[in-house]
């Protein structure tokens, strides 16, 4: 059916977004309140299009001439409930925004940017062929870019740098993986791809172009080793910015990895198993970082990844179920584990990144020791953040625990189908581990911010804490957050009412067939493995984060220690080094060893060339002869002027001593263009003492820009800058027109006839 | 249908002639010429197809003939509409250079040129008018008389006659093989077998003799030194007309003289491959270094234009597709920056990249417009630049060489990373400076230029999202 409410989602914030530039510009409070409604809209927009899929099925809509094979939107069960759930985060924060930034500047710009990104990130997740959701993710990066960078701050400005540095190298990676997809099966519509893949005979161009592809989805969603940018962005942007990003952009990496997973490689053992590999390290990593931060929205991140860590665990799994017959009957569990821990995590996180945001907002603070007793006497946001804890640590009732227990069922039933002594249940045990003890230590890190910011007093400035308690945030802020917290148990409580219907819904983008078994979440069998992580989280709460991650300071109060582990920081280790220092290295030498080839060439070109041209033009001194002269003259002309100055251009005219300070000008440009002139090539002659000859020049400015850091002249700086480097060629700038045209046409006689000689050869060789 | 020709080159030596006084009196002229002259060119491209005009015989068998084709018509309706842009803004910004008369005489003469280069019929006639176009180019690279561009002239002139005899000796080859030069879709030389060894020197030649004017290593040096000149001509000739020009030779070589059957698989096809890629990289990472604004927009011309004979080179109707919506694409977007370098150079004087911290403040809709032909250049999927190399990509996977293709598409992705390093550096600078950073006094009594620069310049940052979402009917016109 084709729907067009699909491009309507996609641009109507989009065109909103310049209507909200340009009357922002007149009116700010008239510009927030359009942004509400330009939100609200959008949001209705995506319900009715759910009740379209629930009523007519798949949706789809197509823009024929757009491009290579023109822009397809498509919305089945999965896709609509995350525009829904994409267009719900974009409106509460919206809402909250106008409270949030007042005191910012550049308010007009991010709403610009805010909104075109949310008319981007909904087109991502209804994109019907691969090209269409990567045009709108290339779209969606760069305009996110301006988001996060919206402080200016260095630490912002060098998060977005990374941050859209991994867009533009992970896009490009992408690209190519699309293209080796493209070229494998011929088709980029994302309902075809399964079929044409599962009936590939050779498998191995999909895994380079899923090896390629998952670089930048996995880039984007804050997958190991490319989450780098996570916890560096999101402390640093504005928090309804870090909320979205959190929730919802780090989602559609999520769905390119779906995308791969349950399409391109559907029921792939070995695919399955390298991401469960890398969704481990992601699930742990994230939240073993997370202990040790005591920067509240730091923890957030760290969080995220972790949690998207778990979602990727879900994806993995369903790849490992149903690439074998007898463990295929429990796939769902994996896949509605992991479209319902993807909308859980969105939804926690928005309630947690806001109500961080509302004490970043009061004490423009995030380190913990700072921010501690906020919400000792804040009833609501007490509340409101308890809610968030709960849900994400997986509390039974709770919406997490629910999403949380698919997952581990999904672990556990794969073990349960080897026996014992098989090498792969030893793996699956050790990974149904590591899926606890991460729960454990989600429970202590949202344990120790919980505690540290709600539960604990501050011991220095209790009162500055308190003076804020009734007038912390606005009314429409309160009633969003206090909504948002409340569907996290609302869905927990109605898991069969709400939960079950609503990944049921989204059964036709996973492929999931059969009908699932029935889970009794609240049953000890399900209820124990909750328990097993919580018991772990509070003794690791007991004895890491109050025994060791908390010191006295010297008035003998407990504080938090920064203990955020530097040393294992990839960024800074790695990719900072290779990117910024070893690459451009290599690329620099590389280049210029080009150009230094293609400058011999061309010295040995014109020399030998000039040795003929110049017959036809009388002899003028040469560079050398005239770097001695104006070197002897230039300091006495500035000291005493016209004397020598007429002396000078008798000699050698005007143009040639403009030429000489152009030259001279050139040393203090920029290191980088900087170009060893004259003066370095004839020092190294000097004390070489040897005759000149332009190999010698050559030599010795290499060995010299070996020295100075590889500034090895260029063919095209020597014509480009100083005209009296140009080996033996004469100082022809006061020559005009006509020299220069005799010049050029003796050299196009003599390429002329050259090449005439070998064509009359080569005739004769050939009639011969 | 020579009308085009002529009327630009006899209206430019009115204005040398007559010596105008006035600017009004000169910008009435000059507009006038200039706007009725595209428009027979637009008008001959859409209903003037395959009208065919042959003049005196300049060698046996291949008189000076005209002819309007796709690809000829597609070039010049381009050339044509650039043109107009251009005029406008090159009032604005030669108030400041001087010489308006000389600038204008021979910035309309060339424009009559390049339609003599899109309607030639045959190689003889296209190489007559290519030779022109050198010649009547030089005065205006040399306009502010200073050394630096007589230097770029003589270097210029150089390279360029030099390049354009080498490529006659192709043309010689070719004539000889098949008795005429006429272009014909798929090639002229029926009778010669594949890969034959006159053939791939001629396409040789031909490939690196043109090839000097879209700069291909090693033939790229003039291109940065040319870069002196006034910017309408930076922008206009070394950006659109001048390189193109070297490109759109190759084009007829390659496709409507030898025929890429002919020359597909053989070791001309991989010795030209093999230096566009080196180019392509080259001209990227030269960009990278350069922080003079204008040569590092030449490197990244130098770069691009490789994109274009990489897909010409791949000898296949995807390649010749992919290296059009390269050579519209890249025109449009690559015209665009140069505008908008002018425009700061104008305001400003200034002319090193970090001088621009700050700028986006002051100048929003010359740095919008900047940021926009950017995400154009980089390869923005809504944008032009992605398409031109989605089906660059596309057609090198289709040419049945793995190493090709793969080498290829490494080359063209590590190319796009450094082309974004090269020009989002400045975006991100011009808009966000950084806490801290004093934009009042940087952005002194800066403001954008007047309706003469910015309208051009809106139209062309309009255009290019346009050409972005329609680039396949457009490019399906080139290629009919």
């Amino acid at each position: 059916m084709t729907s067009y409410i699909l491009p309507f989602l996609a641009f109507w914030p989009m065109v909103a977004s310049i209507c909200s530039y340009l009357i922002g510009r007149k009116n700010k409070q008239t510009r927030n309140l359009f942004a509400d409604v330009v939100t609200g809209v959008e949001f209705l927009a995506a319900i009715l299009l759910a009740y379209t899929v629930v009523q007519q099925g798949t949706q789809y809509f197509s823009v024929p001439f757009w491009g290579h094979d023109g822009l397809l939107f498509e919305a089945d069960g999965f896709r609509a409930i995350y525009a829904v759930v994409t267009t719900l985060m974009w409106m509460c924060t919206t809402i909250f925004s106008a409270e949030y930034f007042a005191h910012y500047h550049n308010r007009n710009r991010y709403y610009l940017f805010m909104l075109m990104t949310e008319g981007a990130t909904v087109a991502v997740f209804c994109s019907g062929d691969v090209l269409t959701l990567f045009t709108f993710f290339e779209v969606m990066a760069f305009t996110s870019y301006v988001m996060v960078i919206h402080d200016e701050k260095p630490g912002a400005q060098r998060a977005s740098d990374t941050y859209t540095f991994l867009n533009v190298f992970g896009g490009l990676v992408t690209l190519m993986g699309i293209f080796l997809l493209y070229r494998t099966i011929g088709t980029l519509r994302i309902d075809e791809i399964k079929e044409l893949c599962a009936a590939l005979p050779d498998k191995r161009p999909l895994y380079w172009a899923a090896g390629l592809m998952i670089v930048g989805f996995g880039g984007k969603s804050g997958m190991f080793p490319l989450h780098v940018w996570l916890p560096k962005a999101h402390p640093v942007a504005p928090a309804p910015a870090s909320a979205l990003l959190s929730g919802v952009l780090t989602k559609t990496g999520v769905y390119g990895i779906l995308i791969i997973s349950c399409h391109m490689l559907f029921g792939d053992w070995i695919w399955g198993c390298v991401l469960l590999g890398i969704a481990v390290i992601t699930m742990f990593g994230g939240a073993f970082l997370a202990l040790f931060s005591v920067d509240l929205k730091r923890t957030l991140a760290c969080s995220s990844m972790s949690q998207i860590g778990f979602i990727l665990t879900a994806t993995a799994m369903q790849c490992i179920l149903t690439s074998q017959e007898e463990t295929l009957q429990y796939h769902f569990y994996a896949q509605q584990g992991a479209i319902l821990h993807m909308m859980n995590h969105s939804l926690i996180k928005l309630v947690l990144f806001m109500a961080a945001g509302v004490v970043y907002m009061n004490l423009h603070q995030l380190d913990l020791n700072e921010v501690r007793g906020f919400g000792y006497r804040k009833p609501l946001l007490k509340f409101i953040f308890g809610m968030g804890v709960l849900a994400i640590i997986g509390m039974p009732f709770w919406s997490g625990y629910v999403s949380k227990t698919l997952i581990h069922e999904s672990i556990v039933e794969r073990i349960w189908t080897y026996h014992d002594y098989e090498f792969a249940a030893q793996v699956f045990r050790i990974v149904e581990s590591i899926f606890t003890l991460t729960g454990g230590l989600t429970t202590a890190y949202m344990t120790k911010i919980y505690i540290c910011v709600f539960w604990e007093k501050n011991p220095y400035k209790q009162d500055k804490m308190d003076a804020s308690n009734g007038k912390y945030m606005n009314k429409a802020s309160a009633v969003t957050l206090t909504l948002c917290s409340l569907i996290l148990p609302f869905f927990g409580m109605t898991v069969y009412k709400t939960m079950i219907p609503i990944s049921e819904f989204a059964h036709e983008f996973f492929y999931m067939t059969g009908h699932p078994h029935e889970v009794h979440f609240f049953q000890w069998m399900c209820v124990k493995g909750a328990v097993a992580s919580l018991t772990i989280g509070a003794i690791i709460y007991l004895f890491i984060v109050r025994g060791c991650l908390m010191s006295r300071d010297e008035n003998g109060n407990k504080v938090y220690i920064n203990a955020w582990p530097k040393l294992i920081d990839i960024e800074d280790r790695i990719y900072r080094p290779l990117v910024v220092t070893i690459l451009p290295f290599i690329g620099a030498c590389v280049t210029r060893a080009i150009g230094s080839v293609v400058e011999v060439i061309g010295r040995i070109g014109f020399n030998v060339f000039w040795k003929f041209a110049n017959w036809y033009i009388p002899r003028k001194p040469n560079a050398h002869e005239f770097i001695a002269k104006s070197k002897e003259w230039y300091p006495k002309h500035k000291v005493d002027g016209q004397k020598n100055f007429a002396f000078f251009k008798k000699e050698y005219d005007e143009s040639a001593i403009e030429t000489w300070d152009k030259v001279e000008d050139n040393r203090t440009v920029t290191p980088i263009e900087r170009i060893p002139v004259l003066d370095d090539i004839e020092d190294a002659l000097r004390e070489r003492g040897r005759k000149e000859s332009w190999i010698d020049r050559l030599i010795a400015a290499v060995t010299k820009g070996a020295k100075e850091g590889f500034h090895i002249p260029f063919f095209h700086h020597l014509f480009d800058r100083s005209v009296g480097e140009f080996g033996d060629a004469p100082m022809d700038a006061h020559y005009g027109l006509s020299a220069m045209l005799r010049q050029t046409m003796a050299y196009a006689l003599i390429i002329f006839a050259t090449g005439l000689l070998i064509a009359i050869a080569y005739v004769m060789i050939v009639s011969l | 249908m020579i009308v085009p020709v002529i009327l630009p080159i006899v209206a430019g030596l009115y204005i040398l002639k007559a010596d105008f006084k006035e600017r009004a009196a000169r910008e009435r002229f000059v507009s006038a010429a200039v706007i009725i002259n595209a428009a027979i060119v637009l008008l001959l491209s859409v209903i003037g197809r395959g009208l065919t005009l042959s003049l005196l015989p300049l060698v046996p068998g291949s008189p000076v003939m005209f002819r309007i084709d796709s690809l000829g018509a597609m070039f010049a309706s381009m050339v044509a509409i650039l043109w107009i842009l251009c005029i406008f803004y090159a009032y604005e910004y030669m108030t400041h250079e001087g010489g308006e008369n000389r600038f204008f005489a021979f910035y309309t003469m060339a424009f009559g040129i390049m339609m003599g280069i899109s309607f030639a019929g045959n190689l003889i006639t296209l190489y007559l008018f290519y030779e022109l176009l050198t010649f009547i180019t030089v005065p205006l690279v040399i306009h502010d008389e200073s050394i630096q561009s007589k230097t770029a002239a003589r270097v210029y002139l150089i390279f360029s006659v030099s390049g354009a005899t080498v490529a006659l000796m192709g043309i010689a080859i070719i004539a000889f093989t098949a008795g005429t030069t006429e272009f014909v879709y798929g090639g002229v030389l029926s009778g010669v077998a594949h890969g034959a060894v006159a053939i791939q020197l001629a396409y040789l030649l031909s490939f690196f003799g043109f090839g000097v004017k879209s700069a291909v290593m090693p033939f790229h040096a003039w291109l940065p030194v040319a870069s002196v000149a006034p910017t309408p001509v930076s922008a206009l000739l070394h950006a659109v007309a001048v390189v193109k020009a070297g490109v759109f030779a190759v084009a007829r070589v390659t496709y409507f003289s030898i025929g890429p059957d002919l020359l597909n698989g053989t070791t001309a096809q991989y010795i030209a491959i093999s230096a566009t890629l080196v180019t392509i990289l080259y001209g990227s990472a030269m960009a990278l270094m350069m922080k003079h604004l204008k040569r590092r927009l030449a490197y990244s011309t130098i770069s691009q234009l490789s994109y274009i004979l990489f897909g010409l080179a791949l000898m296949s109707q995807d390649g010749y597709v992919g290296g059009m919506m390269q050579l519209f694409g890249h025109a449009i977007v690559k015209i665009t920056l140069f505008l908008c370098a002018g425009a700061i150079l104008y305001k400003t004087h200034r002319e090193y990249v970090w001088e621009l911290k700050g700028i986006g403040r002051a100048m929003p809709v010359t740095m919008t417009v900047f940021t926009i032909a950017s995400f154009g250049l980089v390869g923005i999927p809504p944008l032009p630049g992605f398409f031109s190399k989605w089906f660059l990509s596309v057609a090198a996977f289709k040419s049945g060489s793995n190493a090709l293709a793969a080498f290829g598409l490494i080359i063209l992705a590590i190319s796009a990373l450094l082309t974004a390093i090269y020009l989002f550096s400045i975006c991100v600078n011009a808009f966000i400076p950084g806490e801290g950073f004093d934009t009042e006094t940087a952005n002194k009594g800066v403001s954008d230029p007047n309706r003469y620069m910015t309208v051009p310049l809106t139209i062309l940052a309009i255009a290019i999202i346009v050409f972005g979402v329609l680039v396949q009917p457009i490019t399906s016109l080139a290629v009919m």
